[in-house]
């Protein structure tokens, strides 16, 4: 890679990294894995950085195929845990229902929980989503369903936004 | 609804620690992914050239020779510390009196980490006749050696030992004391003994606390990396972390080689601390007994994806390893209807898992059974509930004990089970109480 493009790649790398790690957190709950998501998604940009239009695209594409494939490596075995992990903020009034809504999340299958975390915090569309995650539009909608259908569930949630879990 | 849930992912995902996602170690993981693309092809072609050249040269007759120990065994690891071998033995001794009545240790047991001084620490690895491999820390004083924890040895090449030693044994925590501060708690000295291959150079530890359902409005704080001065592989160093903490361990920074060690103690008080883990229908105690089930579960939450319409991953409640180093695990899934099962699986030989129990969740049962196919022969598989200390399996007039160990129990089965075998515990049903057989007695005779 060329003096430009290392640049190019190191202030994207700088721009970019705290979004990427939060949302990386909240695939995996832990610091540690979603430093190691994190990297693996930028190493291998890093490699393709010359040839490829959209970054973004590509990081999250990587971080989430990898993230829903890493089932088959052994130390990733998550370690269950009902208390959600560091807060931003101190416990309030909606400690209790992030807490809650935490745990649902993390009960949700891989690439259902992918789907809530690129379509609820990267604010990606379905169609971006799809792409992310290398599958179909369709598909993409039946997961977020069925993810929302848990949340919708949850008493919590329901709390929020009584009149959408009517309808 | 889904405005709600951006603001609530937004304030849930919180801010990153100071260190991550740097870009250099971005470009050091990359030249590594170059590097093994770019040899890859190579690699290939040489190993078929030593596959071909290893077949010519071991087809032909050779002396008997024995084989060495594989790499990554434990058996290539040698003994590490200072302390005196006079205290090899004594802790030798110390861990064969802490076995149960039935259970011995096969051959030597082999010392892998001895630290003399007032307050010494040994590490040996043993195999036993119940319990398989075994990893043993034994501590205490000069002149009085107690077991601190006898765990599965896991496999060395994925995983280490990181024990804190100096504290009262699992389980025996005692009241939590929530005004103390977990990560710099000074009244409690602990060290923190760090063990894995030679090899190794760097490593670090770091601390973690979580919400306890015992001092509400704790929530997770970390305590950042500390450096650990290894040698050979092996380190011992004091803290200050209270009981309620948490502590990881990383060997060798190299993300693709890591291993996180998450021991409170050492697994069992991890259990211990989670307490009834995010989906326990029963009300057991979370209990891992570190081996290598944990990847269990990552592989029945597909199996069951793939093959059955569950509508949540399967939240384990118990780990276990059967006596032949078989990986077992029970878990709660709910399935779209609402439905919770409870599901208890097993490894098979070719790393696939078997499932031998899946039922609905009855609201606490005393305890589940099956009879599972290991890896070396057929067992009888008892979970409970922690307060269930003894058992007896009751068939064709004969009545057999099954040794409980931390509310699980494993017996061989050299014969099918016939449809009276109940299971039964003796001391209450001599006194006219209860007996377990009214609860579990059906499911040992329904093989999944």
């Amino acid at each position: 890679m060329d003096a430009d493009s290392e640049q190019a790649f190191a202030a994207y790398v700088a721009g970019r990294r705290r979004a990427l790690l939060r949302a990386a957190w909240l695939l995996t709950g832990d610091w540690h894995l979603a430093e190691d998501l994190v990297q693996t998604a930028l190493a291998k940009t890093y490699l393709a950085w010359q040839r490829m239009d959209s970054p973004d695209a590509y990081v999250r594409r990587v971080m989430v195929t990898t993230y829903v494939t890493w089932w088959r490596r052994r130390w990733h075995g998550e370690a269950p845990t009902e208390h959600l992990p560091e807060t931003a903020s101190p416990p309030g009034a909606d400690y209790d229902v992030r807490q809650q809504i935490y745990a649902v999340l993390r009960e949700l299958p891989r690439r259902q929980r992918a789907v809530v975390v690129l379509r609820y915090f990267e604010d990606l569309t379905e169609a971006e989503t799809a792409a992310a995650l290398g599958c179909s539009v369709g598909t993409v909608k039946s997961q977020n369903a069925r993810a929302m259908a848990r949340l919708r569930a949850h008493a919590a949630l329901a709390d929020l936004a009584p009149n959408e879990v009517k309808a | 609804m889904s405005n709600e849930l951006r603001t609530v992912l937004h304030d849930l995902a919180p801010e990153p620690p100071h260190g991550l996602g740097e870009v250099a170690a971005a470009r050091r993981r990359a030249r590594a992914l170059r590097r093994r693309q770019r040899y890859g092809a190579a690699s290939v072609v040489t190993l078929s050239l030593v596959a071909l050249f290893g077949y010519t040269v071991v087809s032909r007759p050779a002396p008997v020779e024995p084989a060495a120990p594989l790499e990554g065994s434990y058996l290539s690891w040698p003994r590490r510390g200072d302390g005196p071998r006079s205290l090899d033995r004594a802790a030798i001794r110390a861990w064969d009196r802490s076995l149960d009545e039935g259970v011995r240790r096969y051959g030597d047991a082999r010392v892998l980490y001895a630290s003399g001084g007032e307050r010494p620490v040994v590490v040996l690895y043993a195999v036993a006749t119940r319990g398989g491999e075994r990893l043993v820390v034994v501590t205490g004083s000069a002149d009085r050696l107690e077991v601190h924890s006898d765990t599965y040895a896991p496999d060395p090449r994925t995983q280490a030992l990181a024990v804190l030693v100096d504290r009262p044994p699992p389980g025996h925590f005692g009241d939590v004391d929530c005004a103390a501060d977990p990560l710099t708690d000074p009244s409690s000295p602990a060290r923190l003994l760090a063990l894995t291959a030679p090899g190794a150079t760097t490593a670090a530890w770091s601390a973690a606390v979580q919400y306890d359902p015992e001092c509400p409005g704790d929530d997770k704080r970390t305590r950042a990396p500390v450096p650990l001065p290894l040698t050979d592989g092996a380190a011992l160093v004091p803290t200050r972390l209270g009981p309620r903490a948490r502590v990881q361990v990383r060997f060798d920074g190299n993300l693709y080689s890591q291993y996180v060690v998450d021991y409170p103690g050492h697994v069992d008080a991890q259990a211990l601390r989670i307490g009834g883990g995010p989906a326990d229908p029963y009300g057991w105690t979370y209990r891992h007994d570190g081996s290598r089930a944990d990847d269990l579960w990552e592989t029945v939450y597909r199996a069951q994806e793939i093959q059955r319409d569950y509508d949540s991953t399967c939240a384990p409640f118990w780990y276990g390893s059967l006596p032949d180093g078989t990986g077992a695990v029970l878990c709660v899934t709910a399935t779209v209807k609402g439905q919770r099962t409870v599901i208890l699986a097993a490894e098979r030989a070719d790393r696939r898992v078997a499932i031998y129990l899946e039922q609905k969740a009855h609201p606490a049962p005393t305890a589940l059974a099956a009879v599972v196919d290991g890896l070396d022969g057929r067992w009888l598989v008892v979970v409970g509930s922690d307060e269930l200390t003894s058992l007896s399996l009751v068939d064709r007039g004969e009545r057999t004990p099954i040794p409980m160990r931390n509310g699980a129990g494993f017996l061989r089965m050299d014969r099918e089970p016939s449809d009276e075998a109940y299971l039964t515990n003796s001391e209450y049903a001599a006194g006219g109480g209860f007996a377990i057989q009214d609860r579990v007695g059906r499911v040992l005779a329904r093989r999944y």
